[in-house]
């Protein structure tokens, strides 16, 4: 996918103004607080309806102003397509070709978005709800059928939970939530640790060419078993899963008839960022460390986006470099170059040292206007 | 402007109705208003009749203006097979494929603990009774392929499974979390030749 040309309206501090970029590399440069992020902001808004500093609509739309729109034209598979949204303090809208689209699933398929920012290393030590929920849009991403799978654990999940709080039920009405939640369970399971198996190894490249901590990768910690390790688990029905959390389930009934609601089970699985030895780096790796390991997730995730669907998803990189050295900023430009997606990145320092300025465009970006340098 | 109290209270019913609006509301009622008075009786006496004739089935639990709905009337049905529905739509449903020749059940629900339904407000015990005293042979399992469908299927199974009768569940064709009454003709009779033995 490429972004062509974008049109910003109203979008926090950003001027109203029409941006052409290029096919691979846009270098955002400027001082901090004059729209770099914003722009990067809006353009991951396009590609996920989500604001990745998860700020609400009203923070978005800039003051004074009722509406915030942002439009598109991308260019995917030969074909032109726009894609837009607009934002009021009421609600969101989005569109494809001009049409509106009721199905944030339909618009989310047709515009793929991968970010960076640095906030993100919070992913590493931050609760497991987070790193579910990004695992979840991941596999979602990948496999786009998954959000028809995610909704009916929910649905089993909440139907569950209102049992248990009821008390007064017999055995055998339990018994059969117990079965569907674990075969909706270990679904979820298999796509999400099917996800991580690709995933893995990419991370493990992006790791030796950037030189970052070795054996970084992601490890999936069920919540109702130790581990999941015999890939026989992992067979096309899941059986084994489903066993495995009926299993658990029973084993913790009791307790669950206590607390009223379901403890084991997907909504309760870790997903933890390792490091060699089996190292919780959320405990024990330094910022830059963790900095890192988010850097390869996000650009091993773009990589199998792009082995799924044929198709590069478009990399936004906030502040990558300030914290690498020039041996690593290097490493990272070769890297990028060696990755056909089209990439927009922001950096403070004027010659970022990672790209050159003939191989894309580089914007300066003051007071909300990015400005093209030649 | 002010509706008369009858005219308004007529609007406010038809509101009631599924599907229908303020809009909708109204042009019925004016509807009804200026028909001939034949039009307007008969609608209401439609209304009453049916109100007063359908009940449900005492063996199956589907609809039925008298003791037993046609379908437990009709001899020429296969008692060795009995299909459990959710609904009378849903047996509707299968019936209006013609590929069916045995007997239902209907359960007049599905299990929710959301909603607060349990074993207990559906037609399950009956359905046990059924079993034993028309010797079924074959139990077929037709409820939705949504969460709450599977549910209470996999509830169906573990009652029945000890009685040591064949069990299958419809699968094939359907989408999953998908409904029999969206489902179109062809695709129901697959799900019904194709159904699985649980
Ligand atoms: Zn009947």
């Amino acid at each position: 996918m490429r972004l062509v040309r974008a049109d910003l309206e109203q979008f926090r501090n950003l001027v109203t103004q029409t941006v052409n970029l290029h096919p691979h590399y846009n270098l955002l440069v400027g001082k901090n607080g004059q729209g770099k992020t914003n722009f990067l902001e809006a353009i991951g808004f396009l590609g996920t309806l989500k604001s990745f500093r998860a700020a609400s609509r009203a923070e978005i739309i800039r003051e004074g102003s009722d509406v915030c729109r942002v439009s598109s034209v991308i260019r995917g598979r030969g074909m032109a397509r726009s894609a837009s949204f607009s934002l009021t303090r009421r609600g969101r809208v989005q569109f494809l070709d001009e049409k509106k689209i009721d199905s944030p699933e339909e618009y989310l398929t047709a515009v793929r978005v991968v970010s960076f920012i640095p906030e993100d290393v919070s992913l590493v030590s931050g609760p497991p709800s987070r790193r579910r929920k990004i695992i979840d849009r991941s596999v979602f991403e990948v496999w786009p059928e998954y959000v028809r799978d995610y909704r009916q654990y929910l649905r089993v999940l909440r139907q569950r939970n209102a049992l248990l709080r009821r008390k007064d039920f017999m055995e055998e009405e339990l018994k059969s939530w117990n079965q569907s939640l674990a075969e909706c369970g270990a679904t979820l399971v298999r796509k999400r640790i099917m996800l991580l198996a690709k995933i893995n190894p990419i991370m493990e490249e992006v790791n030796n060419t950037l030189d970052l901590e070795r054996g970084t990768h992601l490890r999936y910690k069920p919540s109702f078993m130790k581990a999941i390790d015999s890939p026989g688990m992992l067979d096309q029905n899941s059986s084994g899963l489903t066993e495995a959390i009926l299993g658990k389930l029973e084993e913790v009934q009791d307790r669950e008839k206590e607390v009223g609601h379901t403890t084991v089970g997907p909504h309760r699985d870790n997903i933890v960022f390792t490091a060699c030895g089996e190292r919780d780096m959320g405990r024990y790796s330094s910022q830059g460390q963790k900095r890192g390991a988010v850097l390869s997730f996000k650009l091993a995730l773009a990589r199998v986006i792009r082995e799924a669907r044929g198709a590069w998803p478009l990399v936004l990189l906030d502040d990558v470099a300030s914290e690498l050295d020039s041996v690593k900023r290097k490493a990272l430009g070769s890297l990028i170059r060696s990755m056909d997606a089209q990439f927009i990145i922001s950096t403070t320092a004027e010659e970022p040292q990672f790209l050159d300025r003939q191989e894309g465009y580089v914007f300066r970006v003051e007071n909300g206007l990015l400005e093209r340098l030649q | 402007m002010r509706y008369p109290p009858s005219l308004a209270l007529l609007i406010e019913e038809l509101k009631r109705l599924p599907g229908i609006g303020q809009k909708n509301a109204q042009r019925l009622a004016f509807y009804l208003l200026k028909a001939p008075t034949e039009r307007a009786e008969a609608l209401s006496r439609a209304i009453l009749e049916m109100r007063s004739r359908i009940g449900s089935c005492a063996r199956c639990f589907n609809l039925a203006e008298e003791k037993l709905c046609p379908i437990c009337q009709d001899p020429g049905r296969q008692s060795s097979y009995l299909c459990v529905v959710e609904s009378p739509r849903d047996l509707m449903a299968i019936e209006s494929t013609g590929q069916y020749r045995g007997r239902y059940h209907v359960l007049t629900g599905v299990l929710s603990p959301m909603k607060g339904i349990g074993p207990e407000d559906l037609t399950i015990g009956d359905l046990v009774h059924r079993v034993d005293d028309e010797k079924t042979e074959e139990v077929i399992i037709a409820t939705n392929l949504d969460v709450e469908g599977e549910a209470t299927s996999s509830y169906l199974v573990n009652l029945l499974k000890p009685k040591g009768i064949r069990i299958t569940r419809l699968a094939r064709g359907i989408p999953v979390g998908g409904s029999l009454e969206n489902a179109d003709q062809v695709t129901l009779r697959m799900a019904l030749d194709g159904r699985n033995v649980v």
